[in-house]
C-alpha cells in the first residue's frame, strides 16, 4: 500500500533541542547492499545550482534501485570540483533513482520538481550508458529578524516559527512549519524555506497548574558531596519553575518570555500570542511570500504585554472523564494549529475545576478532546517544528504518517488519549477586561462506529490496523484508532473474523481506512446495504455506527502503460494522475484517498501504478509540475473529458499497455 | 593558573580540635507535606558589572529538603525579591535569565556550586545579591573544501574539564554556514563540527581526471555514445571494457576546530566570562577513511542477536585519562553484527582503537570478546571469538551495632562498577544465606564493587582481595581469569567527619571548599572515595559522612573546581596547608578549622 506510508512512532515529536546525545550512535538506516550487483550500465552527469547553473562541487549524488524482489541497492558519489559524478557498471534496471543533495541546498533529483517530491524514474538496459544527465539544486530560502520586548532588550530563547500556507483537499489553510530559537542577541532565522507564502508568530502559552497538581522538586542539603553538588546543579535546570500566582495556582515559567510585573491596577500581564506584524490573528498578518532561495530579512517583532484576566470553570460528565484532563483556551481561528498555538493550557482537578491565568483579552474555545491531529511540512534538514508544550497532551497512542493529499513534505501527526477515553467537549467565550469564572464545558462521549472484519477466501490473515480519518481533512477532529474485541489498540484483527470499534467520535464526517494489514487490501466495507469504501460516515448527529463490515481480500492491481506527445514518444517525462470516475470522491477523501494517484513516468514515458482498489477509473498524462494537480477537483473536472477511462475489476486485476496523450 | 595559586594561598589552620561527637546529622529524609515557617530569604539580582545593574524578570528558585517542592519568583523592575514563611532548613538559592548564566547563592563562579543558607525558624536571610554574569558566545562559519557555506553541519561545543556538567547543546549551522553557541561558562572548549549521518555513509570520490577517462571509455564503446537521457543508448556494449580503478573511499569524520579530524590535535578555545568569541571557523574535509570489518564468532553454537558492537578510540593527552573526556571528546561507534555473526564500521578514521563484543543470551550467559587494533586507511579485519564471562567470588562479613539475622543475609546485593568507562554489563550477585556469592559474566574492565539494595542503614566499608582494599584500589579483571575469595564488609555503622570553618572574629567562613583526601598518596585517583569536597553552610558547618577509617588530611580552599580532585598535582599542593585527621572505623570526629592570617 504505497500511498499509506505509515509508520507508528513511539514517542510523537516529543525531541527537543536540548536532547542529550546517545552514548553509542548506531547509524539508524539498514544497511543497503554493501557489495551490489554489478553490470555493463553506467550514468553520468553533473550537478548545477538553479539559479546560476554553475557546477556544484561536493554534492553527494545518490543512485538507488530495488530490483524486483531483490535487495535496495545503493550507489553514492561525491561531484567533482567540475560538479561531474560517473556511475559505470550498473546492473540493469527500470527504476533507478537518481537524487542529489548538499548543504545548503534544497534535495534535488533527476525530474524532481520539488526539493521534497518525487524523482522521475531512470530506465538502464544492459550496456546502455545515460549521460548528461542534468541535476539542479536550489537554494532554500530563509527568514530571519529580531525579538526584543516593549523596553526594546532582545527576548533570548523567544520561539518562532513560521507557518506555511498549503492546500489541503482543495483548501487553502495554515500549516505548522519549522521553528528557530532566538540567540542571546533575540536574532533568529528560519532557513530551509521553500518558494511560498508564510506568516511568521512567536507563539505564547500560558501554562497553568494548580498547586495541588504540582510534582515535587529535588531538595538541597548542606555537607552533600561535590558528586552530589554536581547532580544537583543539574537537577536546578531540570526543575520545572512554577511561578506561584495565588489561589493555589501556580505558572510554568521560563519556556516563553517572561511577562512583567502586574501592573498599577494589580491586573497580571502576560504576552500574547503574536503574527506578523506585530497583530494578534493569522488573518491579520502580512503574509510573506518568498521567492525561490530568497533570504528575507527584517521579520522584527517587538513584544508587548498586555493586561489579562483569569478564566475559570468546571467540566461536566462523568467523574473519571473530568478529572486530570488537559484544558486547553485557543483563540478562535486557531483551533486547527495544534500543539504550542493554544493561548492557554491548564489541568482539571479531580472535582472537574479548572483555571487559566493570563489570559488576554479576545475570543476563545475552551476545549477538552481525546484525540487531535497536526499536520506539519517539513523543511531542509528537517528542523524541529515544535515548541514547548508546558502541558502536555497525555499521548497514549501517536502516528505519524505521509498525507498524500497534500504537496510533497506534508506529514500528520495524530495524537489519541487512551482509547477508553472518549469525552470531549467545547465551549465558546469572551474575555473583555474581567474575570470569567463560571465557565461550564459539557463533556459527551460522541459517537461510537464499530463493526466486523471479513477475510476473503485465501486471504493470509494477518494483524491489522484501521483508522477513521476526518473527511474533509480538519485536523481538530483526530485521526482516530479503535479498539478491537481481543482488547488490542488500533483495530486489529488477527484472525477469521474479528470485531472492531471506535469511539468518541466527534460532529463530523469520517472514512475508514486500512492503516496496516500486511498484503491484505479493503475489498469492500458495507453499512446498511451501502458500500462505504472511501465514502464517508456522518457521525454529526452523535447517533451510533453498527454493524458496518469490512471485507478484505489480498492481491495488487496494476496498471502500467506509456505516455506519449502526440504520435511522438515524450522527451523529458511527465506524470501521470489516476482519479475516480466518480466525480463525489474528487473531494471530502480525508488525508490518503486511496482511488487518488499520481506517479511520474521515465524519461521516455513509460508508467506503472500499483494498488488501486477496484473500481472505475480515468488516467490523464500531464506535464510532470502538475503531478499534485489533482489536489483542486477543478483541475480533474476539466481533465476528465480527455482521460483514458481504465477499469480494475477486483483488486488483482492487471491493465498494461495503456496508452496516454499528454494533457496540455 | 590563577586558579590553582589562590587555591595554594589560602592556607587553613586548626584550631584545637576536640575530639568527640558532632551534633546530630542534618538534613532526613524530605518531608511529606508542604510545611511553613517564619524564615525569610530576599535579596537582590543584579549584573555583575562594576555598575551592579538590577535585573528583572529573573527567576529565582529555591530548593530545600524543608520543601516539598522548589518555589520560583520573578524579581521585579528593581531585581529585587522574597521568598516569605520559610520553615527551618537547608536552602539553595538560583537566579537564571537568559543570556546570563545561571547564579547559585555562594558560588564563586558560574557552574560552581553553591553555600547552602542555613535559616533557623523566624531568621529573616535579607540583602542577599546575586550577580549575573553574561554568558559567553563562541560563532563562527563552517565551510566545506571548497570554501562553500557548509549547512545543516552539527556543532557541538565540547567543554573540558567536568566543571560543565552537560555535554552541550548541540546546535546547527544554518544555510549560510553560521553558528552561534552561546549562555556558555568561562572555561576551556573545544569545538566539533560533524556531518549529520555522516557514519553511515562513505563515498567514492572521483577526480575530474578520472571522470574523464571514464567518459572516453564509454566513448570508446561505439553505440553507447552518451548524448543525454532521450537519447542514451539501448544496445549492448561493444568489446569488453576495461575495469574503471576503484574510487576512494572518503568519508566525513568530525573536524574540530581549526580544522583537524585529530581530536588530539584540537584547538582548545579559551573563554573568558561573558566574551563574544567569533571566528572560530571549521573547514570541512572529506578525509580518506578506513573501515572495520569482520565476524564475530562463538564456539557454543550460533552468534546470539543479542550482541552489540562498541568501537573506542584510543585517546592520547587529557583525555587519556579522563573516560567522561575522551567520550564527549570522541562519542564510541557501535554496530551489531548479522545472522551469520558479520559487521561492519564504515568511515572510521584511522587510529588505535579498541573493539569490544558483548552479548547476554538466555542460554549462554555473558559472553565478551575484545581486540585492539589501528585502524589505517583501508578496511582492517577482525575475528572476535566470545569466551564465557569470567567469575569472582566471595563472602560478606558484617559488622553491626546489632547483629544480623540470616534471613536479612540475604537482603544484601552487590555490584561491579567498571571505573574506566569501558562498555560492559554491569554484573550483580545475591549474598546467600550462607553469606558466599559469586558474580558470573564478567568482562574485562576495571571494577570496584559497590552495593545494591542493602537494608537501611547499611553499607559497603571495604572489600578485600589479597590484602587489597578494592574499594580504593580497583581490580582489573582480564583475560587471565577468575578472582576467587572476595570478602566485603558491610556495617551500619557511621563515620563522620565534621565541623565548622571559622574566620575572622571567630565568624563562621562559608566562602570555602573543604577538601579531605587520604594522607595515602596511593589512593588519589579518579573517583576516589576517600576524596571529597563540600561548601559549608552559611552557619561555617561541614560534614563528611561515611568515610572509612584511616588517615586523612582536610584543607579550606578558597577557590577550585571540581575537575582539579582527579589531578594528583593539584592535591599534592595541598598537603602542607592540610591538618592531618586520623578517623577509626565507624567514629565520629570533630574537627573545627580557622582560616590562617585573619
Amino acid at each position: 500500500m504505497p500511498a499509506l506510508l505509515l509508520t507508528a512512532l513511539a514517542v510523537a515529536f516529543t525531541a527537543s533541542p536540548g536532547a542529550r546525545q546517545a552514548r553509542v550512535v548506531v547509524p539508524s538506516a539498514p544497511p543497503p547492499d554493501a557489495r551490489p550487483a554489478s553490470g555493463t550500465g553506467a550514468i553520468t552527469g553533473v550537478v548545477l545550482d538553479a539559479s546560476t547553473g554553475r557546477p556544484l562541487a561536493n554534492a553527494t549524488v545518490q543512485l538507488e534501485t530495488t530490483p524486483p524482489g531483490g535487495k535496495r541497492q545503493l550507489f553514492l558519489q561525491i561531484t567533482t570540483p567540475t560538479g561531474r559524478f560517473a556511475f559505470i557498471d550498473l546492473p540493469a534496471s527500470d527504476g533507478y533513482l537518481l537524487t542529489a543533495t548538499k548543504p545548503g541546498y534544497l534535495d534535488g533529483g533527476h525530474g524532481r520538481r520539488d526539493p521534497r517530491g518525487p524523482a522521475a524514474p531512470l530506465a538502464l538496459t544492459d550496456g546502455q550508458w545515460i549521460g548528461d544527465v542534468r541535476v539542479t539544486l536550489g537554494r532554500p530560502g530563509s527568514i530571519a529578524g529580531t525579538v526584543v520586548d516593549e523596553t526594546g532588550q532582545p527576548v533570548v530563547g523567544a520561539y518562532v516559527r513560521v507557518m506555511p500556507r498549503v492546500m489541503l483537499a482543495g483548501r487553502a489553510e495554515w500549516f505548522i512549519g519549522g521553528a528557530a530559537r532566538t540567540d542571546d542577541r533575540g536574532a533568529y532565522r528560519i532557513a530551509g524555506l521553500g518558494p511560498g507564502r508564510y506568516v511568521v508568530t512567536v507563539p505564547s502559552v500560558q501554562a497553568t497548574l494548580a498547586a495541588s497538581a504540582t510534582p515535587p522538586a529535588p531538595g538541597a542539603s548542606a555537607g552533600t558531596s561535590m558528586s552530589d553538588l554536581r547532580a544537583a546543579s543539574a537537577a536546578d535546570r531540570a526543575v520545572r519553575q512554577l511561578v506561584d500566582a495565588g489561589d493555589g495556582q501556580q505558572l510554568v515559567a521560563g519556556r516563553y518570555a517572561v511577562p512583567p510585573p502586574p501592573g498599577p491596577d494589580g491586573r497580571r500581564m502576560a504576552y500574547p500570542i503574536v503574527f506578523y506584524p506585530n497583530v494578534a490573528t493569522p488573518a491579520d498578518a502580512t503574509p510573506i511570500d518568498l521567492e525561490p532561495g530568497e533570504s528575507r530579512q527584517g521579520i522584527d517583532f517587538q513584544l508587548r504585554p498586555v493586561a489579562t484576566a483569569r478564566v475559570a470553570g468546571v467540566l461536566q460528565g462523568p467523574a473519571e472523564a473530568i478529572a486530570g484532563q488537559i484544558v486547553r483556551l485557543l483563540s478562535v481561528g486557531l483551533q486547527e494549529l495544534g500543539e504550542g498555538s493554544e493561548v492557554a493550557t491548564a489541568v482539571s482537578l479531580t472535582d472537574g475545576r479548572f483555571t487559566f491565568l493570563d489570559v488576554p483579552d479576545g475570543r476563545y474555545v475552551v476545549e477538552v478532546r481525546h484525540a487531535y491531529a497536526e499536520l506539519a511540512i517539513s523543511t531542509l534538514g528537517d528542523p524541529s517544528t515544535a515548541v514547548p508544550v508546558p502541558l502536555r497532551f497525555p499521548a497514549h497512542r501517536a502516528m505519524s504518517m505521509n498525507v498524500s493529499a497534500a504537496p510533497p513534505g506534508v506529514h500528520l501527526a495524530a495524537l489519541q488519549d487512551d482509547a477508553e477515553a472518549s469525552f470531549w467537549g467545547r465551549q465558546s467565550i469572551v474575555v473583555s477586561g474581567r474575570d470569567v469564572d463560571d465557565v461550564v464545558v459539557a463533556l459527551t462521549g460522541g459517537a461510537t462506529l464499530s463493526g466486523r472484519i471479513e477475510w476473503a477466501p485465501g486471504t493470509p490473515t494477518t494483524s491489522v490496523s484501521l483508522v477513521l480519518e476526518p473527511a474533509d481533512a480538519r485536523r481538530s477532529l483526530g485521526v482516530l484508532g479503535g479498539r478491537t474485541s481481543g482488547g488490542a489498540r488500533g483495530a486489529r484483527g488477527s484472525r477469521g473474523i474479528d470485531t472492531f470499534e471506535f469511539r468518541g467520535l466527534m460532529a463530523g464526517e469520517y472514512i475508514l481506512r486500512l492503516m496496516f494489514g500486511g498484503e491484505a487490501r479493503v475489498e469492500s466495507i458495507t453499512w446498511q446495504g451501502h458500500d462505504y469504501a472511501e465514502r464517508p460516515f456522518d457521525a454529526s448527529d452523535g447517533h451510533d455506527i453498527t454493524d458496518v463490515v469490512v471485507r478484505l481480500a489480498s492481491g495488487t492491481s496494476t496498471i502500467a502503460g506509456t505516455v506519449t506527445e502526440g504520435a511522438a514518444p515524450l522527451a523529458a517525462g511527465a506524470a501521470v494522475i489516476a482519479f475516480p470516475a466518480d466525480p463525489g470522491r474528487w473531494s471530502n477523501y480525508g488525508f490518503n484517498p486511496a482511488g487518488l494517484r499520481s506517479v511520474l513516468t521515465t524519461p521516455d514515458g513509460r508508467f506503472r501504478i500499483d494498488g488501486l482498489p477496484a473500481g472505475d477509473y480515468l488516467l490523464v498524462g500531464v506535464p510532470s509540475e502538475e503531478e499534485r494537480a489533482w489536489l483542486d477537483p477543478e483541475y480533474l473536472a476539466a481533465r476528465a473529458g480527455r482521460a483514458t477511462p481504465v477499469r480494475l475489476d477486483d483488486l488483482a486485476s492487471t491493465r498494461e499497455g495503456v496508452m496516454l496523450r499528454i494533457v496540455r | 593558573m590563577t586558579r590553582t595559586t589562590l587555591a595554594f594561598a589560602i592556607v587553613a589552620a586548626v584550631t584545637a580540635a576536640p575530639v568527640g561527637h558532632a551534633a546530630q546529622r542534618r538534613g532526613g529524609p524530605p518531608p511529606p507535606r508542604e510545611r511553613t515557617g517564619t524564615a525569610v530569604i530576599a535579596g537582590r539580582v543584579v549584573t555583575t558589572a562594576t555598575s551592579a545593574t538590577p535585573v528583572a524578570r529573573a527567576l529565582v528558585t529555591i530548593t530545600s529538603d524543608a520543601l516539598a517542592r522548589g518555589r520560583t519568583v520573578i524579581t521585579g523592575l528593581d531585581g529585587a525579591f522574597a521568598f516569605g514563611g520559610l520553615p527551618a532548613g537547608n536552602y539553595t538559592l538560583v537566579a537564571a535569565r537568559p543570556p546570563y548564566v545561571a547564579a547559585t547563592y555562594g558560588a564563586r563562579r558560574p557552574g560552581q556550586p553553591g553555600t547552602p543558607i542555613t535559616l533557623a525558624d523566624g531568621q529573616r536571610f535579607a540583602d542577599v545579591t546575586l550577580a549575573l554574569a553574561r554568558g559567553a558566545a563562541i560563532s563562527g562559519i563552517v565551510r566545506e573544501g571548497d570554501g562553500e557555506p557548509a549547512a545543516g553541519v552539527r556543532l557541538e561545543v565540547v567543554p573540558l574539564g567536568t566543571a560543565t556538567p552537560d555535554p552541550g547543546i548541540p546546535i546547527e549551522t544554518d544555510d549560510r554556514g553560521m553558528y552561534r553557541a552561546f549562555g556558555l561558562l568561562p572555561g576551556r572548549y573545544v569545538v566539533r563540527a560533524t556531518i549529520p549521518n555522516a557514519a553511515a555513509r562513505e563515498l567514492a570520490l572521483r577526480s575530474d581526471d578520472e571522470i574523464d577517462a571514464i567518459l572516453t571509455r564509454l566513448r570508446s564503446r561505439g553505440a553507447g555514445r552518451g548524448r543525454g537521457i532521450a537519447g542514451g543508448s539501448r544496445g549492448p556494449a561493444a568489446g569488453p571494457s576495461r575495469p574503471a580503478p576503484p574510487a576512494a573511499v572518503y568519508g566525513y569524520a568530525p573536524v574540530y576546530y581549526p580544522g583537524t579530524v585529530d581530536p588530539d590535535q584540537a584547538a582548545v578555545v579559551l573563554i573568558a566570562e561573558g566574551e563574544d568569541r567569533g571566528g572560530v571557523d571549521i573547514a570541512l574535509q572529506a578525509v580518506r577513511v578506513g573501515a572495520v570489518a569482520g565476524r564475530v564468532t562463538w564456539s557454543g553454537g550460533e552468534v546470539p542477536g543479542t550482541t552489540s558492537l562498541t568501537l573506542v578510540r584510543e585517546m592520547t593527552g587529557p583525555a587519556a585519562r579522563d573516560p567522561v573526556l575522551a567520550e564527549r571528546l570522541v562519542p564510541p561507534a557501535g554496530a551489531r553484527p548479522g545472522p551469520d555473526g558479520t559487521f561492519r564500521f564504515g568511515s572510521v578514521l584511522p587510529g588505535r582503537y579498541r573493539l569490544t563484543a558483548r552479548t547476554v543470551s538466555q542460554q549462554d550467559g555473558v559472553l565478551w570478546a575484545l581486540a585492539d587494533l589501528t585502524v589505517g586507511a583501508e578496511e582492517a579485519e577482525v575475528t572476535l571469538a566470545l569466551q564465557p564471562g569470567l567469575r569472582l567470588t566471595g563472602r560478606a562479613v558484617f559488622e553491626g551495632d546489632v547483629p544480623v539475622q540470616p534471613d536479612d543475609v540475604t537482603r544484601f546485593r552487590l555490584r561491579l562498577v567498571e571505573m574506566t568507562g569501558a562498555p560492559v554489563v554491569a554484573p550483580s550477585a545475591p549474598v546467600g544465606d550462607d553469606g558466599r556469592f559469586v558474580f558470573t559474566g564478567i568482562s574485562p574492565g576495571t571494577y570496584a564493587p559497590a552495593s545494591m539494595f542493602a537494608p537501611p542503614g547499611w553499607w559497603l566499608r571495604s572489600a578485600f582481595v589479597s590484602g587489597r582494599d578494592l574499594l580504593d584500589y580497583p581490580l582489573d579483571i582480564g583475560p587471565a581469569g577468575d578472582v576467587n575469595g572476595m570478602v566485603a564488609t558491610f556495617t551500619n555503622r557511621h563515620s563522620e567527619l565534621s565541623g565548622t570553618l571559622l574566620g575572622a572574629g571567630a565568624r563562621p567562613a562559608p566562602d570555602y571548599f573543604i577538601v579531605v583526601l587520604p594522607a595515602e598518596r596511593a589512593m588519589w585517583r579518579p573517583g576516589a572515595r576517600r576524596i571529597q569536597a563540600v561548601r559549608p553552610g552559611t552557619d561555617g558547618h561541614f560534614a563528611f559522612a561515611n568515610l572509612p577509617g584511616g588517615d586523612y588530611l582536610i584543607a579550606a580552599l578558597a577557590d577550585m573546581e571540581v575537575s582539579d580532585l582527579v589531578d594528583p598535582a593539584f592535591l599534592e599542593q595541598l598537603v602542607p596547608a592540610a591538618v592531618p585527621v586520623h578517623l577509626d572505623e565507624g567514629a565520629r570526629v570533630a574537627q573545627d578549622l580557622r582560616i590562617a592570617g585573619r
